[in-house]
């Protein structure tokens, strides 16, 4: 399973386009939403619409991270949802507050609530001088810890989504649910404060404009904690500090890992890539 | 008005507790080293952040407790498995048996196992847990948690709603992350070799179409003296400040701030004259006001919160 999915609801009938183009024996999903930011949730119609499209197998609704002063209306939003009955939807969540407090059928926990650590670009240094169950404890998933996992299937969860890193992937081949993982950008960190709508200092919802495509960062004085002021990055620091980028209120680094075997499915984040791109194409070499 | 705000402050190790706690913490939180591990560690710090020894904290449970003061032992963890979950109940258990008074605790299935192990300490959940809201407040109560450590990015109306969920809510005071603690993956202060400084607050060039060098993921919130009388009168029940590791005579001076400015606002001192005494103590507190670092004020770093 492919699902290409978006929070620019423009890209539907483009995202659909390409799917009918590639012609592909495996069925395609698409998804809508955000794991990070409650102002890009899809429109009941948005859904609705694109649950409807006949060249997908179905629509994922993405739920995000969600602070208090937006809790009503996102259990509102998922009653609401609920009650339309939409085919082949399946829900993603991000937030261990929505999990536990709204009855979703069957729901998939999303990056937001599935603790990995391989995403620290960084991570062979923190490491490098840990015994190997140390490593490979840091290194999987906290669904890979039994209680954990009791836990979350005892909240319903029936899938969870990781980052396509190979020591992630590895990990969560040994779980007892599906696993569906994200492929080319691996979330670094989410931020409530939105570092997109600060830089462009547009207030959310309003900054949703500056959301389209990904902000490229790349490390050019680190804060030194000594002297508490900026320093360029010594040799190490270079070799470890990868290009990161910023959509968003999310942090990604870039992964070329692409085996993706033992995973239920692939998703591919479109917005990080021109629509018109051959990502889907390239998709369908993984599964 | 609330009288019932603990200040809380870290501790490595017995010079630094007794530095807190001589300039007015009533509570301190501290992690333990285990030798099972090199840089990381149970604690939710690396190496260097946390008490050496079990008779060093021993030393600094015995001092706390002559002066009235509760020690919380970090186990907050967000990491665990099948294979270190002995390792886990025995660096429990060596807190528990040292005198400790509350269990912080950062992972799901650490929580119950907490609470399973019956060891008739309160639990808290931790900063790592990411609790932004009242379901998973209900949550962690059903898990056994007595306390909720919220996130670093919380507006006042938030915390005033949650103090409703009848469960004891502690907030972040002074200094923390950009982003949200338990998803970010820009590990420092982890026992590294390397310089990495703290990389949300470095300078960044963004590219496509801006070029422009900038600290981009700098959301920074490091003050919140102005805001005690506000979260005596939610009833918040600790403010904490951040700091296993740091410059301990700077933990030191801004434990004594926020000691006087919680009196102050405790016998009737607004918003205002708490800010001027500040400013008059700590003139370099100038620098966190021009700055705007405030964390429960109206600034452009809240303006952005999702």
């Amino acid at each position: 399973m492919i699902e290409l999915r978006t929070c620019n609801y423009s890209k539907i009938d483009e995202i659909a386009g390409v799917i009918e183009d590639a012609d592909l024996d495996s069925g395609v999903r698409i998804g809508l939403g955000s794991e990070g930011c409650v102002h890009k949730l899809p429109s009941v119609e948005d859904l609705v619409r694109t649950a409807d499209l006949d060249c997908t197998w179905g629509v994922t609704l993405v739920t995000p991270i969600t602070p208090q002063k937006h809790y009503d209306r996102m259990r509102a939003y998922l009653g609401e949802i609920a009650d339309l009955g939409i085919r082949d939807l399946r829900i993603v969540v991000n937030d261990l507050g929505i999990l536990h407090s709204c009855e979703i059928d069957r729901p998939v926990a999303g990056r937001g609530i599935v603790h990995t650590s391989e995403a620290c670009p960084w991570v062979d240094h923190i490491l490098r001088d840990e015994s190997d169950y140390v490593r490979d404890a840091y290194l999987q998933t906290s669904l890979n810890y039994a209680r954990t996992s009791a836990l979350f299937k005892g909240m319903g969860v029936e899938a969870i989504e990781i980052d396509l890193l190979p020591r992630t992937i590895a990990a969560a081949r040994r779980l007892t649910m599906p696993v569906y993982a994200h492929f080319g950008y691996a979330v670094v960190a989410y931020a409530r404060s939105c570092h997109t709508a600060r830089f462009h200092q547009k207030m959310p919802p309003e900054c949703a404009q500056f959301c389209d495509s990904p902000m490229e960062l790349t490390l050019r004085e680190i804060f030194d904690l000594e002297s508490l002021g900026f320093a360029p990055p010594d040799a190490d620091v270079a070799e470890v500090f990868p290009t990161l980028y910023l959509l968003g209120n999310a942090i990604y680094m870039k992964s070329d890992f692409c085996d993706a075997a033992g995973a239920a499915g692939v998703i591919v984040n479109c917005d990080m890539y021109a629509p018109s791109s051959k990502i889907l194409y390239e998709m369908a070499t993984l599964v | 008005m609330g009288e019932e705000m603990n200040l809380m402050a870290p501790a490595d190790s017995f010079e630094t507790a007794r530095g807190v706690i001589d300039s007015g913490a009533d509570e301190i939180y501290l992690g333990l080293e285990n030798r099972n591990f090199v840089n990381l560690n149970l604690s939710g710090r690396g190496r260097g952040c946390n008490v050496n020894t079990r008779q060093e904290l021993v030393e600094i449970i015995e001092f706390a407790h002559e002066r009235g003061v509760i020690v919380d032992y970090a186990v907050n963890t967000p990491f665990l498995s099948d294979e270190l979950e002995e390792i886990f109940i025995t660096h429990v258990v060596a807190g528990v048996d040292a005198g400790v008074d509350a269990l912080i605790v950062g992972e799901l299935g650490a929580m119950q196992l907490v609470s399973e192990m019956e060891t008739g300490l309160p639990v808290h959940a931790s900063v790592l847990l990411n609790t932004f809201n009242c379901g998973q407040i209900e949550l962690l109560k059903d898990l056994g948690a007595s306390k909720i450590v919220l996130p670093f990015k919380m507006e006042l109306d938030e915390i005033r709603e949650l103090s409703g969920c009848g469960i004891d809510l502690e907030i972040f005071g002074q200094f923390g992350c950009s982003n949200i603690n338990g998803t970010c993956h820009l590990i420092h202060s982890a026992g590294e070799t390397i310089n990495l400084g703290i990389p949300c607050r470095a300078n960044y060039l963004v590219g496509g179409g801006v070029q422009r060098v900038h600290p981009i993921l700098d959301a920074g919130t490091d003050c919140s003296l102005c805001s005690i009388p506000d979260l005596l009168e939610i009833g918040v029940s600790a403010l904490k400040i951040v700091g296993r590791g740091m410059n301990p005579e700077m933990i030191r001076e801004i434990v004594q701030i926020y000691r006087k400015c919680i009196d102050l606002a405790l016998s009737g001192s607004d918003a205002g004259a708490i800010r001027d005494y500040a400013l008059a103590e700590e003139p370099i507190w100038q620098l966190l006001c021009e700055q705007k670092r405030c964390k429960y004020l109206k600034t452009n770093i809240s303006d952005s919160y999702v």
